[in-house]
């Protein structure tokens, strides 16, 4: 038992804002308070949230940002205790044991804490519901829940407390909608549940849950420091100022972290960053995620502690030191027997992260298919080393396309047939089409045509197709767009996309 | 199987063998596949390379209109078979196309800008993949030789794409291509006809074969 403090600024990336949601992956994963009071909710697809609330901002996920503009909040609550773990932009974590003694009480605690937050420049004027909310009780998964309700969970009570609560906060939505279906509804009905059944059916996911359930600290070894030999210590030669390199170093760095780990079975839910620079500052702070820990994830962390630092103003020199200390680790599952990268040769691997090195994490990238109407929506560019995953997928099902090999591509009404171009312009270059007359090819609005097309930027036009008109996103004014797109094909010897968009000509795509 | 000398001998054959023996002709193969100094291409592209495929240790220069297409083309049997190529300074390359060349997408690595580190990120890579395409820079002709060097040291090979090349290049190929399918106002692209000439210092004469996609 581990009598924690969860500080919580409920929906920190649309906090003080008015109607706003945040929208990942085309499902809201936050909306502000004005936005709920409207039947905004979290898991809603963007386009249902447009039509029910029309005029609704809708904001990036960006966890950079948000972390960046969390660090004041964490400044605030360092005031209170050192140790300090960061969850997420607007969720952190400490022990309750120190300050509370110090500050007079956990009540006294949870007050105070609350007030230093919500006294900050810009949080006065915030929504009720939005201010900062912290609780207390035995475990970190409780005390999170805790601080939803304000409250403090007396000492060993955590189990009462959680029955109530519905299966939705354990926070993994298969196993969720597997034991509503199996006939519980609250974390009470699944804590009086032997745990040795639940484990042998439901397993390692069950375990988690079982323990989450019954206010068990979740994590599967006691919490202890790990040993100090399995801290890394990364040495930047010379002093690096840049903050891509500073982060792919730190990648570097929990690669070899996390494989030490893995050899002892072992992996990590809390990692220590410490940054030092060439006149000896430092910045440190804990990083804790919900589930083992991967190198991007350090990557990230450190990036997010870096740039807060520059924004404090507080570093006048290149990073010399990345040092990672596992603060706190577990059973670690076993990884596949050769791992994700495992087959790709060793001289490559090192080629590559050389020059990642060199430009950062996106300096090298793959490309991935992915859904889309205009060619330069279907690639997306993903980082050497990070999951290929489309920016967005495709309906459901696919269509064999013709090539000179079959390729799979996820539907998407509206896109061009196959061949697809070779050369995708990421923002349209300006051309200039002409009709016969030496003019602009001008295009009604009815699709009528001043001319046939003769010539693009002086080169001739020897085939054409279209016009075709293309109205997308005319429900978001911001993003609207309406184009009239041709094919043409040119004399000396290549295909081109262009459009017309408010009188102008761009070229999109080039089969080169 | 029999072997003949020379991707030419074989493109001559086929003109001249009559229909009824085509059969045969199939299981002839061009003496270069038993070399080993070769990055295999596809069976369409070696009958357009002088030696059936891209000598490893030179480099290439491809120039016209269908480059990006044909580089495409160049590394898909090598990427299928588990090899690596990459792409240095092609900002707008897109993953349908290169999909539907037949490219293995998880085996070719892109670096779109290279920004200043354009040398030693070519540098680097030649160190370790099999083919490596850069586009988009400018060279001076030091810098070039000395990726040749190293291109040969190493024994990948180094394709400049649409790009001047300060140094003579071991091998190059001029590109032409013509798209057939698009009307006034109708039809789709359905066929390109791409001639490739070969000349370079190791080409006695230029070569030149046609293509059709």
């Amino acid at each position: 038992m581990r009598r924690t403090v969860a500080v919580v600024c409920p929906n920190w990336a649309v906090s003080g804002l008015d109607t706003a949601v945040v929208v990942h992956a085309n499902r809201v994963v936050a909306a502000s308070a004005g936005a709920r009071s409207a039947g905004a909710r979290k898991g809603m697809r963007r386009r249902e949230v447009q039509s029910l609330i029309p005029d609704i901002s809708i904001v990036a996920f960006d966890p950079a940002e948000q972390m960046r503009s969390f660090e004041p909040v964490i400044a605030a609550v360092e005031a209170f205790t050192p140790r300090v773990e960061v969850v997420e932009p607007g969720v952190c974590l400490f022990s309750a044991k120190g300050p509370a003694r110090y500050f007079g009480g956990e009540e006294q605690l949870v007050w105070l804490i609350a007030d230093a937050v919500d006294a900050l420049p810009g949080r006065q004027q915030l929504h009720p519901t939005e201010r900062c909310r912290v609780g207390i009780a035995d475990t970190p998964h409780a005390s999170r829940l805790a601080a939803w309700r304000n409250t403090v969970v007396p000492a060993g009570r955590t189990r009462e407390f959680l029955a109530g609560w519905p299966l939705n906060a354990l926070n993994d939505p298969p196993l969720e909608s597997l034991l509503s279906r199996l006939g519980l509804s609250t974390l009470g009905d699944l804590a009086e549940l032997p745990l040795k059944k639940v484990v042998a059916r439901f397993g390692m996911a069950g375990y988690r849950a079982h323990n989450i359930a019954s206010g068990v600290d979740e994590r599967l070894l006691k919490p202890r420091d790990a040993p100090a030999d399995l801290s890394v210590v990364w040495r930047c030669e010379p002093a690096i100022e840049n903050v891509e390199q500073v982060t792919f170093a730190a990648k570097s760095a929990g690669d070899a972290l996390l494989s030490r780990l893995s050899e002892v079975g072992l992996a990590c839910t809390r990692v220590q960053i410490l940054l030092e620079t060439e006149h000896g500052e430092q910045s440190q702070r804990t990083w804790r995620s919900s589930g083992p820990m991967t190198p991007h994830d350090v990557a990230e962390r450190t990036r997010w502690q870096l740039e807060g630092w520059i924004l404090s103003g507080e570093i006048s020199a290149g990073v010399t030191t990345v040092t990672l200390n596992p603060d706190e680790v577990t059973v670690g599952s076993q990884s596949g027997l050769w791992g994700r990268l495992g087959d790709v040769d060793v001289r490559v691997r090192r080629a590559l992260e050389r020059v990642q090195g060199l430009l950062g994490v996106d300096g090298v990238e793959l490309a991935v298919v992915s859904g889309g109407r205009d060619p330069v929506e279907q690639t997306t560019w993903v980082g050497w080393g990070e999951p290929l995953e489309p920016a967005q997928a495709g309906l459901p099902g696919s269509v064999a396309v013709s090539g000179p090999v079959q390729v799979e591509m996820p539907p998407w009404p509206g896109r061009l047939p196959p061949p697809f171009p070779t050369q995708v312009e990421v923002e349209p270059v300006a051309v200039t089409v002409e009709d016969p007359s030496g003019g602009q090819l001008r295009i009604s609005r009815r699709l009528s045509m001043s001319g046939e097309p003769f010539a693009v930027d002086g080169v001739r036009v020897t085939g054409w197709a279209g016009p075709w008109p293309s109205d997308t996103r005319w429900w978001d004014p911001a993003a609207a767009s309406r184009r009239v797109k041709m094919q043409l094909t040119l004399a000396n010897g290549t295909a081109v996309l262009v459009a017309l968009d408010r009188g102008n000509w761009y070229r999109e795509a080039v089969w080169d | 199987m029999f072997y003949t000398r020379g991707v030419a001998d074989l493109g001559a054959l086929q003109a001249v063998v009559p229909d009824s023996k085509r059969g045969l002709l199939s299981l002839v193969r061009p003496a270069s596949e038993l070399e080993t100094g070769l990055v295999q291409v596809s069976d369409d592209l070696a009958r357009a390379l002088p030696r059936g495929g891209l000598p490893k240790g030179q480099t290439v220069s491809v120039t016209g209109n269908g480059s990006t297409w044909f580089c495409l083309r160049l590394i898909s049997r090598l990427t299928e078979q588990g090899g690596w190529a990459a792409f240095v300074g092609d900002t707008k390359l897109s993953a349908p196309a290169m999909l539907e060349a037949g490219v293995a997408l998880d085996r070719v690595a892109v670096v779109r800008d290279p920004g200043e580190h354009f040398t030693t990120v070519v540098d680097a890579l030649v160190a370790a993949l099999d083919v490596v395409i850069v586009s988009g820079a400018r060279l001076r002709p030091a810098q070039a030789r000395g990726l040749a060097a190293r291109v040969k040291e190493r024994g990948s090979v180094l394709v400049t794409r649409d790009i001047e090349w300060p140094v003579s290049s071991d091998l190059e190929l001029r590109l032409k291509s013509s798209w057939s399918g698009l009307g006034s106002g109708f039809g789709r692209l359905d066929r390109r006809d791409l001639s490739i000439t070969a000349s370079g210092r190791r080409v006695p004469t230029p070569v030149e074969s046609r293509l059709a996609v």
